[in-house]
This record gives structure tokens, C-alpha cells and sequence, in this order.
């Protein structure tokens, strides 16, 4: 019985040493519903089955980063996704499901927009291209690639965002 | 253990159980403040509400439902209905030790072994305690700590489980005035109060920084008016309306006429309903830490009583206190039993990429609930145009255009939007 009671304090305490060291990535991956098209598109919309990570999100107004891949013209002020006040360095990263060459990449901020914002394309761990830009929309490199991943500079501002676009074929 | 104790232990699980199956109405605090903090501090995605941003909760309750989620989750269970069930019936199996506690303070109350059995028989089978006993609130744990507070000998015990009772739940501090007079129980009482203090710097980083927002937002701010105001009297018409007029008398008589011999339990938990009442903001389930003292008190004063008058009285109670709740509004709960599960269904749809809920947000399950990291919003037409939301979970009734129904359960239908 003794035995019992403290191997179940054990298993208690580990698992209680397990939550509080969490450390969660936030992390939204959506279902495929179609194939991507053999034409140019945004590779990045949730329909293809892409993910979306981001560094931080504002849960407090439920701007979840979910609307960041909805491709949705006309969202409401809801619908974006905003990073948290204490994160200095916010960052959002799409993964495609498969590689695909990414010929743009283009943000939908609310204003005020981050002052300049670095895109970088990988392909597992190898990064492809680097770009650094204060422009919503910037031609970019990145054949073969399956993450874009977009670093704001917002000099302490919070990142709002509507739509992250990762065009190409 | 005594056969008679084992014997209503029996009889207040099964109470409990149908209590369950009987998909009791929820408070929204049972899953935000308790449930969904966990579940956003273990997966990183959450709605947190107003009271986490301020800081005037303790990390104490979440924290431990925190380490069961990863339990579940080592067994495979990762949130959901299921996992909210598991918790429900916790907290329903843990209530079970008010059962012994009032044997043990009734015994000592009434000086005779009748007492003690016939205030846990109380404790057992008062609809009001096997009612609120499913609930992931801080009411629950607090109540049955309290009570074995009253039931404890020692002076260590009764320290650690009355500073307990109320590092839990503050406003419950009424009840732990007997400390006061158990000198050599004091330096014990420091001992939980200073962990609480510990955690509160270690997760909010500042000693008592979730106690002193609470006190500050509710009692020097009286804040929690914004939240509903109540007349003084509320907590009396309450009581009265869910005992009845005849369980009422027969609850309460006994011990008004044997108020020098019960007062040890019934006077606190009498001055918890007064100094409640004194507050504005009034919630049923506030009262919850006095009714086991009430039963206690209860039971020690119809301990000389005759078995067969005593077991008349008792059905009776229970009897006039189940049409109470039964016919009684839910005051502050809602019925939401059926969006929960809707929620939960469809979280295991393996095509979900959004749901929108109908209602306020906090009356939903969040995203504990779901259990998955998608778009997860209060129903508006402007959002439904939104491809993102595939689902969308409405009463009865609210036909959303371009959806059609794929699931329906407990005046809720699940709609799924058509490609």
C-alpha cells in the first residue's frame, strides 16, 4: 500500500514538474482540402494543408494566428493575428506540405506596419534566400522552398496582421 | 472502517455519479478559471479571461489540474469531453471526503457516534453538496478541507487544513476562525499560507500577488458588482428556495433548538451566509463551504432523536431540497452542456479548420474544449463569411445559410459548411 502511495506521489510529482517546465510552441496546422493548383497561387492559404508558428499571439482578444493563412479579402478586426506586448521580437513562419518555389511574399498589417520586416526561405534547416524589406509585398527567390518565415522589427510595437501570402507554384 | 460508513460513502457516490449523468449546469469558471489556464500553459494556445491578464487568480488549482492533463495525456486523453468528464467525476469522487470528515466532527460535535453518522448521511445525500460536488471550482476542494478542518484533532491538522481551506478560496476565511482559538494550530496555519505566498512569486512574480488582487478587486474596489449585483437578502431567499419551506424548517429547527451544543459549527458557517450577504456581487455557490456545516451541526443536534423521526426528516430534506434544485432557476449557470459536446465533436473532426459558437464566449467550452489550435469565435454573420470557419456550432433553431447539419445533440446542432 505504501509502495502504491508513493509511486502514484511520484508519477504526481513529475507530471506536475512536467507543466510547470512547458514550454509550447504555438503551432496551427490545417487540414488539406484541395490540391494545389498547377498555376500561381498563394501557396500559403489553409486549404492546401499548410502550418502556420508564430513567436507569440495576443489570446487576450483571441487574435488567433488561424486568420493569418485564411486568405480572406475582408476580414473583420478580429480576424488577424496580433502578437503579444512582452514579445520583443515577434515572428510568424508558414510551413507548406511539400516544397514549392516561392517567387513573393506579402503581408496584410493593420497600421501602424512593422518598420522592416526579414523574410528568410528554408528547406529543412538549409536557408535558401534572406531578404530584408520595409515593403507589404516583396519579390523573392526560394525555389524548392517549404518554410518562409517573416522576423518584424516593430521597435516595440505589437505585430497586427491580417494576411501572410507565400505566392508561387 | 465502519460498515455504516463504507455504506453511505456508497449511497454519496452514487448520488454523485447521477448527479453527473445528469450533465449538471455549468458556471463559466469552471473551465476558464480552472481548466483552459492549464490547458494554454501546457499547448500554448488558450483564451485567458480578464481575471488571468490582472493576476487575481492563484496558480494553485489550475497548476493541479495542470499535472492530471499530463497524466491524461500519457493515457492518451488530450482534453476534450472526456477529459472534462474526468475531471467533473474527480472532483465528484473527492467531495466523498466531506463524508467522513462530517462523521468525525459530528461525532466530536455531538459527543456520540449517532451524530457523526447521521451528519455524514447528510453530507452524503443533500442534493445542494451532490449538486455543486461535479464542478471544477475552487468552492469544492476548499469546502472539503474546511470541513475536515472541524473534523481534525491536532493541532498541526487543523493548522495546514483550514489555511489550506482558505488560501483556496479567501472569502471562505470566515470559517477558519476556530484557529484563532487553537493557539499552538497558528505557526502550522503559516505553513500553507507561505507556500501559496511562493507560488504566487514564483509564477506572478510578486509574494500574495493573486490574494492581494482578489481582495483589492473585490473588497477594497468592490469591483465584483460589475459582475452582477444581488439584493442583501439574496443568499436567505436562496437557501429558503432550494430547501423549501418544509426542508428548511426541518434543517434549520433542530438547530436553532440545540444551539448551545451545535454553535461550534453552526455559528461560523451562519456568519459566512451574513458576511456574504454583505457583499453586492452574490453567487450560489459561495454558500457551498457552509452547507457541510450546517449538516454537521445538523446531525449532532437530532443525534438524541429517534432513528425512525431522524430518517423521516432526512428523506424529507433531501427530498424537498432535490425539488429545489430541480424546479429552481440556475441563478449564475448555464445549461451548455450540449455546446460543450458539440465542441468536442468537432475537435475530432480530422477536416475542422474553424468553429464559430454561438453566445458569449466565455459560456463556451473553450479551447480546452475543442482541443485543437484553430479559429475558435463567437458566431457573427460577418465571420461566416470567413472560409477559415468550416464549422458552426448554434442552438436549435439558427439555420446558417450556406452550412448544412452534421451532428446534433441537446438542443445544439453542429452545421458544416457545404463546398
Amino acid at each position: 500500500m505504501r509502495v502504491a502511495i508513493v509511486a502514484c506521489a511520484l508519477i504526481f510529482a513529475g507530471a506536475l514538474a512536467r507543466f510547470a517546465l512547458a514550454r509550447p510552441a504555438i503551432e496551427v496546422r490545417f487540414p488539406r482540402q484541395y490540391e494545389n493548383p498547377r498555376e500561381r497561387h498563394d501557396l500559403a492559404r489553409f486549404v492546401h494543408g499548410s502550418t502556420v508558428r508564430v513567436s507569440s499571439a495576443f489570446w487576450a482578444l483571441r487574435h488567433h494566428p488561424g486568420y493569418l493563412l485564411s486568405g480572406h479579402a475582408t476580414p473583420t478586426a478580429v480576424e488577424k493575428w496580433v502578437s503579444d506586448p512582452r514579445d520583443r521580437e515577434p515572428w510568424a513562419e508558414v510551413e507548406l506540405r511539400e516544397p514549392h518555389d516561392v517567387d513573393e511574399v506579402a503581408f496584410a498589417f493593420e497600421p501602424p506596419a512593422p518598420r522592416r520586416v526579414r523574410i528568410e526561405c528554408f528547406e529543412g534547416a538549409r536557408r535558401i534566400e534572406a531578404v530584408e524589406t520595409a515593403q507589404a509585398r516583396q519579390q523573392i527567390r526560394c525555389p524548392g522552398a517549404r518554410r518562409v518565415r517573416a522576423t518584424f522589427f516593430t521597435q516595440g510595437q505589437l505585430v497586427r496582421l491580417y494576411r501572410f501570402e507565400a505566392r508561387g507554384r | 472502517m465502519n460498515r455504516r460508513l463504507w455504506a453511505l460513502i456508497a449511497a454519496g457516490a452514487a448520488a454523485r455519479l447521477l448527479a453527473w449523468m445528469l450533465r449538471p449546469a455549468l458556471h463559466p469558471d469552471e473551465v476558464f478559471q480552472y481548466l483552459e489556464p492549464a490547458w494554454q500553459r501546457l499547448h500554448g494556445y488558450g483564451w485567458p479571461p480578464w481575471e488571468w491578464a490582472a493576476g487575481v487568480r492563484s496558480w494553485i488549482l489550475p497548476g493541479y489540474h495542470g499535472a492530471w492533463m499530463v497524466i491524461l495525456g500519457w493515457l492518451g486523453i488530450e482534453g476534450g469531453a472526456a477529459a472534462h468528464a474526468f475531471f467533473q467525476l474527480h472532483w465528484a469522487a473527492a467531495s466523498l471526503l466531506l463524508i467522513p470528515a462530517a462523521w468525525r466532527a459530528g461525532e466530536k460535535l455531538s459527543g456520540s457516534e449517532e451524530g457523526g453518522f447521521r451528519a455524514a448521511a447528510l453530507c452524503a445525500l443533500l442534493p445542494t453538496l451532490v449538486w455543486f460536488a461535479p464542478h471544477t471550482l475552487t468552492e469544492v476542494p476548499s469546502a472539503i478541507l474546511m470541513t475536515w478542518g472541524y473534523a481534525a484533532a491536532g493541532a498541526s491538522a487543523i493548522g495546514i487544513l483550514f489555511s489550506s481551506a482558505v488560501c483556496l478560496r479567501i472569502p471562505n476565511a470566515p470559517l477558519a476562525l476556530p484557529v484563532l482559538f487553537s493557539w499552538r494550530a497558528i505557526p502550522w496555519a503559516l505553513l500553507p499560507l507561505a507556500a501559496f505566498g511562493m507560488i504566487d512569486w514564483i509564477t506572478w512574480g510578486r509574494p500574495f500577488h493573486s490574494a492581494i488582487g482578489f481582495l483589492d478587486y473585490n473588497f477594497v474596489q468592490g469591483r465584483a458588482v460589475e459582475h452582477g449585483r444581488s439584493p442583501p437578502f439574496e443568499y436567505f431567499a436562496w437557501i429558503w428556495s432550494r430547501l423549501g419551506p418544509a426542508g428548511a424548517v426541518l434543517f434549520f429547527a433542530p438547530i436553532a433548538l440545540r444551539i448551545r451544543f451545535v454553535w461550534r459549527c453552526a455559528l461560523p458557517a451562519a456568519l459566512l451566509v451574513v458576511l456574504l450577504s454583505t457583499q453586492g456581487h452574490k453567487e450560489e455557490r459561495f454558500l457551498l463551504a457552509a452547507w457541510p456545516l450546517f449538516a454537521i451541526a445538523w446531525g449532532a443536534a437530532v443525534a438524541p432523536l429517534r432513528r425512525a423521526a431522524v430518517a423521516a426528516a432526512l428523506v424529507a430534506i433531501c427530498a424537498s431540497n432535490a425539488h429545489g434544485i430541480w424546479r429552481g432557476p440556475v441563478h449564475d449557470y448555464s445549461g451548455r452542456a450540449g455546446l460543450f459536446a458539440a465542441q468536442s465533436w468537432v475537435g475530432e473532426q480530422p477536416d475542422a479548420t474553424g468553429l464559430l459558437v454561438e453566445g458569449r464566449f466565455h459560456l463556451s467550452g473553450g479551447f480546452f474544449l475543442l482541443r485543437r489550435n484553430l479559429p475558435l469565435e463567437t458566431w457573427a454573420p460577418a465571420l461566416a463569411r470567413n472560409p477559415i470557419f468550416n464549422y458552426a456550432a448554434l442552438p436549435d433553431g439558427m439555420r446558417p445559410e450556406g452550412f448544412s447539419p452534421a451532428w446534433s445533440r441537446r438542443g445544439w446542432t453542429v452545421w458544416k459548411r457545404k463546398r
